[in-house]
């Protein structure tokens, strides 16, 4: 700016960011150094900042654990499946109410409701669709002449069941997300494909896919990192216990497992920070994967 | 491949019902392998015309020709035609050759004809790609994104990807209105000259009517969706069919007095100006600025101006409480305040009623 000195300015957009950096150093930084720290201690009081066993003991265990290998595998089947599934649906509703369908800004508000509706109070819901005597879902497959299932009470289908509501529970931001890419796609691109006799496939796959791609990147990446921390929704289908036979224990329930229930909070600072590098490397490799493949 | 339009009409209607009629009962004859402007204000019904053209409009009356084909309810994918958008509309994530290839590569019949030949199916792409490439001089940019193009780099990409595909009709929306001065005048040269190489009959739109006088063979001007004159363009500014078209070709442009006819003579001023074999009426008498001749029996001015515009040299006097740009031979000496008497020239002067038709 002319007529004001570098350093004014400075401080002045110093001032101006406090608030938010006093917050994100006091909830995310310093706790972020902290678990760190602590994750190498045996022993650690957590008030006093005090610890002994300094070393990889923790990890070692963590690593040799068989609940928490249980906790690594379910949740990343349930990331396998999740990301990929909801994100091809939230795709597909997106293009069909992007058709400039009658009453969009309806459906628009329809699919956005389950983001702003507390995660807890959907699973109750999906509790009772899941009911292997009254619920929904086994109502409709049995009129369709398929056999009921115990979807919550079998180690079988408990993250199968997890991962439905996963993906209907992430379907909304996603949609939203997809929306205002493709209402942000020049009509002009779609007015030239049709001059150039491009079908309705390579239309979408050759004109739509490419230039919403940096939109399915970001996507992509938020909804991985999310579902790799999957946790609420596992309270909102189980409550306490993460499914019969822990069948739907994820990560993080396994390090709040760790930190409340069997008070080894070490141990949890541990599981923590291997989950961190993990998702890391994933964000890494996608980023790397983006480069060649999305059109910026 | 000759067009015609037959009282093509496009009606707009907005949400609170209220009508817009953008194109009115337009008939119009474009004759084959010529280059064709169209050109009016903006807001005219010019882009609407040329999109119902296409396709991407539907017509809300009328019909429209190919030859001796009907296409009006024909798609625009199957009408055989190139359009080049206002802004390009190139496919940022292709590449120039990639852009160029895509409509033969949607081409069924192409693919057709090639069937099961995969090789002479893509060496068959790759030499009409070349040969395009090679008419609007962009061989040497085939391997880059649009983005890495400059505006006329960009332009020529979208002439070619819309000639790629052979069309028997091209069309161009406002070629040249996102271009710079400079490469303007570059372009609309080349435009000619691709369709004098490729003899495709070719319509574009302008606002501007320099550009239309420049290149083409024949000028249709529209105003509120009406059809004013189709005529070459150095026949129309001679003879301008009415007041709006006199006024809206010519650079400085026509200049307009408010006169009268009485007994046989053009009154402006209270001075008898030349004479007319009309009755008496109000009239509006328009004089083009180098119709203009310094005359010791003519209307007394003052100069307000002079403005050297090149080689020509513009004056600016005030006659009849209005503002008249005058050209003059730049060896002309005149001083601001200096008075002149002016009078007209045969030529460039015409009479029109108060309503803007042509008497004479």
């Amino acid at each position: 700016m002319v007529g004001h000195s570098k350093r004014k300015v400075y401080l002045q957009a110093t001032l101006y960011l406090l608030p938010a950096l006093v917050i994100i150093f006091g909830f995310v930084v310093y706790p972020l150094i902290r678990s760190f720290y602590m994750s190498f201690f045996t022993e650690y009081n957590i008030f006093k900042h005090t610890g002994s066993g300094f070393g990889f003991i923790n990890y070692i265990e963590v690593l040799q654990d068989d609940m928490f290998m249980l906790s690594l595998k379910n949740t990343a089947i349930y990331t396998i499946v999740v990301v990929p599934v909801s994100i091809v649906i939230a795709l597909v509703i997106a293009v069909l109410l992007n058709n400039k369908l009658r009453g969009m800004k309806f459906f628009e508000t329809l699919y956005f409701l389950p983001y702003i509706t507390n995660v807890i109070a959907i699973g109750l819901a999906f509790r009772f669709i899941f009911h292997s005597n009254y619920g929904i879902l086994n109502y409709i497959m049995t009129s369709l002449g398929m056999d009921p299932i115990v979807w919550l009470n079998d180690p079988k289908y408990a993250l199968p069941a997890l991962m439905i509501f996963g993906i209907w529970g992430g379907l909304a931001f996603k949609i939203v997300v997809f929306l205002a890419g493709l209402q942000g796609i020049d009509k002009q691109y779609y007015q030239a494909a049709k001059i150039d006799s491009a079908s309705t496939w390579t239309t979408f796959s050759r004109i739509t896919l490419p230039l919403l791609s940096p939109m399915i990147a970001y996507i992509t990446v938020i909804s991985l990192i999310g579902s790799f921390k999957v946790y609420v929704e596992v309270v909102g289908l189980y409550g306490v216990n993460p499914g019969p036979a822990n069948s739907a224990m994820t990560i993080v329930f396994y390090v709040y497992e760790k930190f409340y229930g069997s008070q080894e909070p070490t141990i949890a600072a541990a599981a923590s920070v291997l989950m961190f590098m993990i998702i890391l490397v994933l964000t890494f490799l996608q980023l790397a994967l983006n480069k060649r493949r999305v059109h910026y | 491949m000759k067009i015609r339009l037959e009282e093509l009409s496009k009606i707009f209607g907005n949400k609170d019902g209220a009508e817009t009629v953008a194109v009115d009962k337009l008939t119009l004859d474009v004759p084959s392998g010529k280059l064709v402007g169209l050109l009016g204000p903006s807001g005219c019904g010019k882009s609407t015309t040329l999109f119902m053209i296409a396709g991407l409009h539907e017509p809300t009356g009328g019909k429209i020709f190919f030859g001796d084909e009907d296409v009006t309810e024909i798609p625009p994918e199957e009408r055989g035609i190139g359009l080049v958008f206002q802004n390009y509309a190139l496919y940022p994530h292709m590449t120039v050759r990639q852009n160029i290839s895509f409509p033969l590569r949607n081409s069924k019949e192409f693919k057709e004809r090639y069937k099961g030949d995969r090789k002479g199916y893509k060496a068959e792409i790759e030499k009409i790609v070349q040969e395009t490439a090679a008419v609007v001089d962009i061989e040497e940019l085939l391997e880059r994104k649009p983005a890495q193009l400059s505006g006329g780099q960009q332009q020529r990409v979208a002439i070619a990807r819309a000639l790629a595909k052979n069309p028997k009709v091209l069309l161009l929306d406002e070629p040249l209105s996102n271009l710079d001065a400079r490469l303007r005048l570059q372009t609309r040269e080349e435009i000619k000259r691709i369709q004098r190489k490729t003899g495709v009959t070719t319509i574009f739109v302008t606002h501007d009517q320099e550009e239309a006088m420049s290149i083409s063979d024949q000028i249709v001007v529209m105003k509120d969706g009406v059809l004013q004159q189709v005529e070459a363009p150095q026949a129309m500014y001679d003879d301008p069919g009415n007041a709006f078209v006199a006024k809206f070709l010519g650079n400085p442009p026509i200049n307009m007095f408010d006169a009268e006819v009485v007994d046989g003579n053009i009154v402006l001023n209270e001075k008898q100006m030349m004479k007319v074999s009309l009755d008496n009426q109000p009239i509006r008498l328009a004089v083009r600025p180098e119709s203009f001749k310094v005359d010791p029996k003519g209307l007394e001015a003052t100069i307000t101006k002079v403005e050297h515009i090149g080689r020509d040299k513009l004056i600016g006097f005030n006659l009849n409480e209005q503002n008249v740009n005058a050209l003059v031979d730049s060896e002309y000496q005149a001083k601001v305040g200096e008075q002149i008497k002016v009078s007209f020239k045969e030529k460039g002067v015409y009479l029109f009623t108060p309503e803007g038709e042509r008497i004479a």
